[in-house]
C-alpha cells in the first residue's frame, strides 16, 4: 500500500468517526436536557424537604466538590458526609435558576444560581443564601447523568447575606 | 497528493503523541509567567475563543476576559506569586480537568498587598490551532 492510499484511508476513518460522534450528539441532546433539568427539580425538591440522599444519589462516586471556604471534598461518601454535618439542622426554602446548560458529548456544565434562605432549626433569623454555581455533569456507564465536579461563589450581583 | 498523505499523516502522529496534562499543565505554566508579568496580550493566548470563567463576576468570551484582565493588571505595580495547587488531573477526549488552590499575591501601585487563596476547576481544551487553552474556569475563595 502506496503513502497516499494510507492518508486516504486515514482520512476516511477519521470522518467517519467524527460524523459518528455528531451524530450521536445530535440525537442526544433533547434527553439528555431533560434528564440534566430533572436533576436541577431534584435538587431543589430534595434541599426544601431536608431529603439529602435523594441529593446524594445524583453524585457521581468520584465527584469533587470545592464549596467557598472549605477545601476540596473528594469522593460521594466524604461529599455525603460534609452535607449531613449540617443539613438535619437546617431548614432550606431555596430556588435554583438554571442560566445555562452546554453539552459535550459525555459531559455537561450547568451554570446556576442558587437563592432562597437557610434557617437554624435551633432559631435565630433565616441566613439569605445568593450563590453562583458551576456544575459539571458526567454521563455514567449505564447512561445516566451523575453532578461530578460543584463549584460555588457568593453571587455579588445582588445583595445577599451570605458568607 | 503526495503532499496531503504527508500532511495527514503528520496530523495522526501529532495526535498520537500528545501528552493532554502535560500540555494543560504547560498552558497554565505559561498562564502564570505572563500574568506575574502583567503581559495582557501573553495572557490572552492562553485562552479559547469561547471562555467562560465563573468567578465574580462572571466573564463570558475573550473580549470581556480582555477587560478583565486589563482591569486588574491596571492596579498592580508587580505580582510577586501566582501559582496553581493541583489536586487532580483528568483527561476525556481532547478536554483537560484540572482542580486545585491557586495563590496569588500582588502588590497595588497605591502599596497595598492583595492576597487570594481561591478553589479551581479549570478545562483546557485543544483549540483548531493545536494548542489546549483554558476554555472554562471557575473560581471559589478557598479560605473563609
Amino acid at each position: 500500500m502506496n503513502l497516499t492510499r494510507i492518508a486516504i484511508t486515514v482520512s476516511i476513518a477519521i470522518i467517519s468517526v467524527l460524523a459518528v460522534a455528531a451524530y450521536s450528539q445530535h440525537v442526544d441532546t433533547k434527553v439528555d436536557k431533560a434528564a440534566l433539568d430533572e436533576i436541577t427539580k431534584i435538587t431543589i425538591k430534595a434541599f426544601n424537604e431536608g431529603n439529602i440522599e435523594n441529593y446524594i444519589a445524583l453524585i457521581a462516586d468520584d465527584a469533587v466538590w470545592m464549596p467557598p471556604g472549605v477545601g476540596a471534598i473528594v469522593g460521594k461518601d466524604a461529599i455525603s458526609d460534609w452535607y449531613k454535618g449540617f443539613m438535619p439542622n437546617s431548614q432550606f426554602d431555596i430556588d435554583i435558576i438554571n442560566e445555562s446548560t452546554e453539552l459535550h458529548g459525555e459531559f455537561a456544565f450547568q451554570r446556576e444560581v442558587w437563592k432562597g434562605t437557610i434557617t437554624s432549626k435551633q432559631g435565630g433569623e433565616p441566613f439569605h443564601h445568593n450563590a453562583m454555581c458551576l456544575n459539571v455533569l458526567r454521563k455514567q456507564a449505564d447512561g445516566t447523568w451523575k453532578i461530578w465536579k460543584s463549584i460555588w461563589n457568593r453571587n455579588r450581583k445582588e445583595k445577599d447575606t451570605s458568607n | 497528493m503526495r503532499k496531503l498523505a504527508l500532511v495527514v499523516l503528520c496530523f495522526v502522529l501529532a495526535c498520537a503523541n500528545r501528552d493532554p496534562i502535560q500540555d494543560a499543565l504547560n498552558t497554565m505554566k505559561s498562564h502564570e509567567d505572563y500574568v506575574k508579568t502583567l503581559n495582557l496580550e501573553g495572557v490572552m493566548t492562553n485562552m479559547a475563543d469561547d471562555v467562560v470563567v465563573l468567578a465574580i463576576p462572571l466573564i463570558v468570551g475573550r473580549e470581556a476576559i480582555e477587560e478583565f484582565y486589563a482591569g486588574f493588571f491596571a492596579n498592580l505595580s508587580s505580582v510577586e506569586e501566582f501559582s496553581h495547587n493541583y489536586l487532580g488531573t483528568e483527561i476525556i477526549g481532547n478536554i483537560v480537568f484540572l482542580h486545585g488552590t491557586a495563590t496569588f499575591k500582588g502588590t497595588n501601585k497605591d502599596g497595598t498587598t492583595l492576597e487570594m487563596v481561591n478553589n479551581f476547576f479549570l478545562v483546557l481544551k485543544y483549540q483548531p490551532d493545536g494548542r489546549i487553552k483554558i476554555w472554562r474556569n471557575a473560581v471559589a475563595v478557598s479560605s473563609p
